[in-house]
């Protein structure tokens, strides 16, 4: 499904977790379609089942995905971001416009690119 | 759940292991790790019952284990010199672990010929050691054990290979609730699939934790301050290293990673990158407290 | 799937047996041979007795079925118990759900197995050889199968043990080996011993603990036997078969021993040559008393042949402590798996030291009074001397019937005892400085040899070996050893004995030597030759006559003088057949009370006495010439005690 760069020193549960948010906000994994199965994450990338585990619980926590007993784990509609993420989210998004800011690019060509990505 | 507590055994004057204690919670990966000669192999053979303890208890499931044929059948061991009859071919070990253990699966020994793809026919003695220690965790998968206990297991095989067998020994972890004990020198592999840890050293253990405890309690922080000042870092932050490089400069400190950069941004600092540490590091760095000499961990 | 019993595994078992085929099967086309072989005497054999199958089951456990076993059992607990001695193959049979107890039971079977495989095999072709030959003997051929049952579990007991005390491979079939020879083999050394030092003792070996030593003991004890019924009739037993169940006894005691230290063997002596820490120091000093004792009778008799002196005390000793320091250092150096045992091999010597220091001076100091034991004479049953004198022969005495003999014999030990010192030194001067003098006594002297054997009540035996130095001063000397030899040597009852007189035996049977250099026997004619023969030849009555003349004379002195300074070489009267020109006699003696018929009829008891006629002998000179020997024939002018006339070499 994906791949995990072992030498990111980034703990591998985050990676994951990292992994299957961007394919649910890039919409590779779209709304309400079912998550692989603990197990069988497990058996693909060869890892503890457990980190997997972790990975998922943060997920849902985030609100990324929801859970169905039974079932399994499927990703979540478009809804209204957990406050702890929109912080997070927000802090890099600083860091970012720190950055540009330094390198003297204009106001207009940042926000030029957050309209663009608003409209899709 | 494994339990060995205050185990200790002397050869012939020697101390291979001093009251060593480890708990390993069902459903676990638990990685025995060491330098060479810790007695990590002798811990792992009081598991399997092939040893004795001097003092001390190794139970599994709450059951001794040495002389205790119940709790033996549930524990299957992939030794680092698999045993095998002189002229035995795969099929022959398979019918011999097949009448010694009751829950021995011959539908799953079928299923996993295409997985290993040994020649089921051949002669044990003929083939590579790689592929001995496949037959040997073929085998051993077939058992069914509720306890899997693995002496260096990947060693020897090839990079793909390796990915099968922890592909599917996670699955029983995941599947059936297979503790699994690992022995290794590799931290980087255990890494992914170990969810606690324990360190052997001179026949002791020196630390036991989960993984989770272990990455999250103890983060690596970049950080420059603003020109001219070296501020006084909060006395209750738990400091095990630093080092600087111009004016960056690098802290190893233990605890959670928010509460950290909380407590540092009070230093107002001008830039600060909290990272997390790999499993070799957080070792160096947790180990560094005590009286050994890092130099001795290091493998 | 597992069997439901925990003290047996059929998967292991089944293993086993697959494992190892071709040994068993190899020894059972090797026994094979034996029906094989059977059926092909069988084919050619035109009168089949009934009982040749039964002689050859009872032959086959008597003669082949110890060494077979023997041999065939170490094989089987090597294959069997092969496992503990490598630390990759007893991790894994450790590491299986079954518990010691159910490893032990299963490969004992297994062994068994292997041994009796070949026995049921073999055998059952053999009883169909029999069948087909219409003379099996079912009962022969249980009783064998039984012995042979026996055997296999005393020598896999044996096996087993040793098995389990040691974790080297090729030390299991060593300890084997040496434990089953061990008592034998240390009676030899400790008689070899004994025979050096204790004077008189001369002992070959004792035999005393030869059940210690199964194949030596049951080779001597347990024989197979044609009970001869009548001419067709014949039953074949076991003689002593009730031994074989003893050892079965013992063999299953070996087993439990073996039971009990396998539990408590740890896997990791895999590679040890001793398993248990408290067998270790064991093992050390048996291997170095065993060295001292065999190593150092070597080495003593190494330097015993350059040197000039007899034996030495002290060079034994010396000798014993440098084998043993030797043996202690190889014996720990097994047990430490190292080359570097100084300190604990200094030890081991220094208590070497004194086991040898200990042991020597027991000798030198008689502590258990070997060499002084003279039995007493109540204890005595029958006694016998032998003497190196012309043709004296064993002569046996019983307090009964020969009172005198037997007190003259036991002061003639007395005596003997008391000059030891100067009969040892006497001798040692005699071997070692003949070519120089003429002996310490300076004069003629010849060694005599003599033995003393005692028959006690309690069933054992007294054996004394004397070298004697005889010379013609000491003879004259009435308190010597050697006057009191003289006297009992030259006493009626010793003449009497000599002849067998006295003790059941009448002749049956005669023939006189008539010389024939006198006679002109070219012109003879038949009558002549038949007088002549019916002369020599006597019937029974005629025997007798003569025997009884014989022995008057022995009682009066008049034939059986013998000189002890005169030993084998010189011909005293009372001696030889060819006697150069005079008369001799034969008569042949069987015992006068009827015997049991339980033996073949060629082995019954006689014997035959050769007598060479002297003019002393008064009444055998009537007797022979009542008997028709003519006068002329025998001559009275030949001079008396035998001095050199003709002597026929």
């Amino acid at each position: 499904m994906f791949s995990l760069d072992h030498r990111d020193a980034r703990p591998i549960y985050e990676q994951i977790r990292d992994g299957l948010r961007r394919m649910i906000v890039t919409g590779a994994l779209a709304p309400d379609e079912k998550l692989p199965s603990v197990r069988a994450l497990a058996m693909e990338l060869a890892i503890n089942p457990n980190t997997i585990q972790r990975a998922y619980a943060e997920l849902e926590t985030e609100g990324y995905t929801y859970s169905v007993p039974g079932k399994g784990i499927f990703a979540a509609q478009r809804q209204a971001a957990a406050p702890a993420r929109l912080e997070t989210l927000l802090e890099r998004l600083t860091e970012l416009l720190t950055e540009l800011h330094f390198l003297e690019v204009p106001l207009e060509a940042v926000t030029a690119r957050v309209e663009e990505v608003y409209h899709d | 759940m494994i339990e060995v507590r205050e185990l200790t055994k002397t050869f012939d004057g020697f101390k291979a292991l001093d009251s060593a204690s480890i708990t390993v919670p069902d459903g676990a990966i638990y990685g025995l790790v060491g330098p060479n000669g810790a007695g990590k192999s002798t811990l792992i053979r009081h598991l399997t019952g092939i040893y004795r303890p001097d003092s001390g208890v190794c139970l599994a499931g709450g059951e001794p284990i040495y002389e205790n044929p119940a709790a033996k059948a549930r524990i299957a061991a992939i030794p680092d010199d698999w045993y095998y009859f002189p002229s035995a071919t795969i099929r022959d070990m398979m019918r011999f672990y097949r009448g010694m253990y009751p829950t021995f699966d011959e539908k799953r020994y079928e299923k996993f010929k295409d997985v290993f793809q040994l020649p089921e026919k051949a002669v044990i003695r003929r083939m590579s050691k790689g592929m001995q220690k496949q037959a040997a965790f073929w085998l051993a998968m077939c058992c069914r054990p509720d306890y899997l206990i693995l002496d260096e297991p990947v060693d020897g095989l090839d990079p793909v290979m390796r990915r099968q067998v922890w592909s599917l020994m996670m699955g029983d972890v995941s599947e059936h609730g297979t503790t699994v004990l690992v022995s290794s020198h590799n931290l980087r592999e255990l890494e992914d699939v170990c969810d606690h840890v324990g360190i052997l050293h001179k026949g002791r253990v020196l630390l036991e934790r989960s993984l989770s405890d272990l990455q999250d309690n103890i983060v690596k922080v970049q950080t420059v301050f603003q020109p001219g000042t070296v501020p006084e870092l909060p006395r209750d932050l738990e400091i095990l290293h630093t080092s600087c490089i111009g004016r960056v400069y690098t802290y190893i400190i233990r605890g959670n990673g928010e509460t950290v950069g909380q407590k540092l941004a009070a230093c107002q600092p001008v830039m600060i990158d909290i990272l997390p540490l790999s499993l070799e590091e957080i070792f160096i760095y947790e180990l560094g407290g005590e009286q050994y000499a890092v130099k001795d961990i290091l493998f | 799937m597992p069997s439901k019993t925990s003290f047996f595994n059929t998967t292991l078992y089944k293993k086993l047996l697959s494992r190892f085929w071709p040994m068993w099967l190899g020894i059972t086309a090797l026994a094979s041979l034996a029906p094989l072989i059977t059926l092909l005497e069988l084919m050619h054999l035109t009168d089949i007795q009934h009982w040749y199958m039964g002689s050859i089951y009872t032959s086959i456990l008597a003669t082949g079925g110890p060494a077979f076993m023997l041999v065939y059992s170490i094989l089987a607990a090597m294959a069997v118990w092969g496992y503990l001695y490598s630390p990759r193959s007893v991790s894994l049979m450790h590491t299986l759900p079954m518990t010691r107890t159910c490893l032990f039971v299963t490969g004992c079977a297994a062994g068994l197995s292997f041994l009796l495989l070949p026995v049921v095999i073999a055998g059952a072709l053999l009883f169909l050889v029999g069948l087909f030959f219409g003379i099996a003997a079912p009962l022969a051929f249980f009783q064998s199968g039984l012995g042979l049952i026996c055997l296999a579990v005393l020598y896999f007991g044996f096996a087993t043990l040793c098995a389990m005390v040691t974790g080297s491979l090729l030390a299991l079939p060593v300890f084997y080996a040496v434990g089953n020879f061990l008592a034998v083999l240390l009676d030899l050394l400790l008689a070899n011993f004994t025979s050096s030092f204790f004077f008189g003792v001369n002992a070959a070996y004792s035999g005393a603990v030869e059940w210690l030593s199964p194949t030596v003991y049951i080779y001597n004890n347990v024989a197979a036997k044609t009970v001869f019924i009548s001419d067709d009739v014949r039953q074949c037993t076991i003689q002593g078969y009730h031994i074989l169940f003893l050892y079965c006894l013992a063999g299953a005691l070996l087993l439990a021993v073996s039971w009990a230290l396998y539990r408590c063997r740890s896997s990791e002596s895999a590679g040890d040559v001793v398993s248990f820490r408290f067998l270790r120091p064991l093992f050390k000093f048996v291997v170095a008393l065993l060295a001292a004792f065999s190593f150092g009778q070597v080495l003593y008799l190494l330097f015993t042949a350059v040197s000039v002196s007899g034996a030495s005390l002290v060079r034994m000793g010396v000798c014993m402590t440098v084998a043993g320091a030797v043996g202690f250092w190889i014996a720990d150096m097994l047990v430490q798996k190292s080359l570097r045992v100084w300190r604990t091999t200094v030890a081991g010597a220094g208590i070497m030291a004194v086991v040898a220091l200990v042991i020597c001076l027991a000798v030198r100091f008689d502590v258990f009074g070997i060499e002084d034991r003279i039995p007493d004479r109540a204890d005595i049953v029958r006694v016998d001397i032998n003497a190196d004198v012309s043709y004296l022969g064993t002569l046996t005495f019983t307090p009964d019937a020969d009172p005198e003999a037997v007190d003259q014999i036991l002061a003639l030990h007395r005596k003997i005892l008391d000059d030891k010192d100067f009969i040892r030194q006497t001798c040692d001067h005699y071997y070692y400085d003949r070519y120089y003098d003429r002996g310490p006594l300076g004069e003629e002297t010849s060694l005599l040899y003599c033995r003393l054997a005692y028959e006690l009540k309690d069933g054992s035996q007294l054996t004394r070996i004397y070298t004697l130095p005889i010379s013609r001063s000491l003879l004259a000397d009435a308190n010597s050893y050697a006057a009191a030899l003289d006297v009992l040597v030259n006493s009626p009852a010793s003449r009497l004995r000599q002849v067998y007189y006295g003790q059941g035996y009448a002749p049956t049977w005669g023939y006189i030597n008539v010389p024939q250099d006198e006679m002109d026997m070219e012109n003879w004619s038949d009558s002549d030759w038949e007088r002549y023969n019916d002369i020599c030849d006597l019937s029974s009555d005629e025997a007798a006559v003569l025997y009884a003349a014989l022995a008057e004379d022995a009682q009066a002195g008049r034939w059986g003088q013998k000189d002890l300074m005169g030993g084998r070489g010189i011909e005293g009267s009372g001696s030889t057949v060819s006697n150069g020109g005079n008369v001799s006699f034969e008569l042949e003696l069987r015992p006068s009370a009827a015997v049991p018929d339980t033996e073949e009829p060629w082995s019954r008891d006689y014997a035959r006495i050769f007598i060479a006629y002297a003019p002393e002998m008064t009444a055998t000179r009537q007797a022979l010439l009542d008997l028709g020997v003519p006068p002329a024939v025998l001559k009275p002018e030949e001079p008396a005690l035998g001095g050199g006339s003709e002597i026929v070499d």
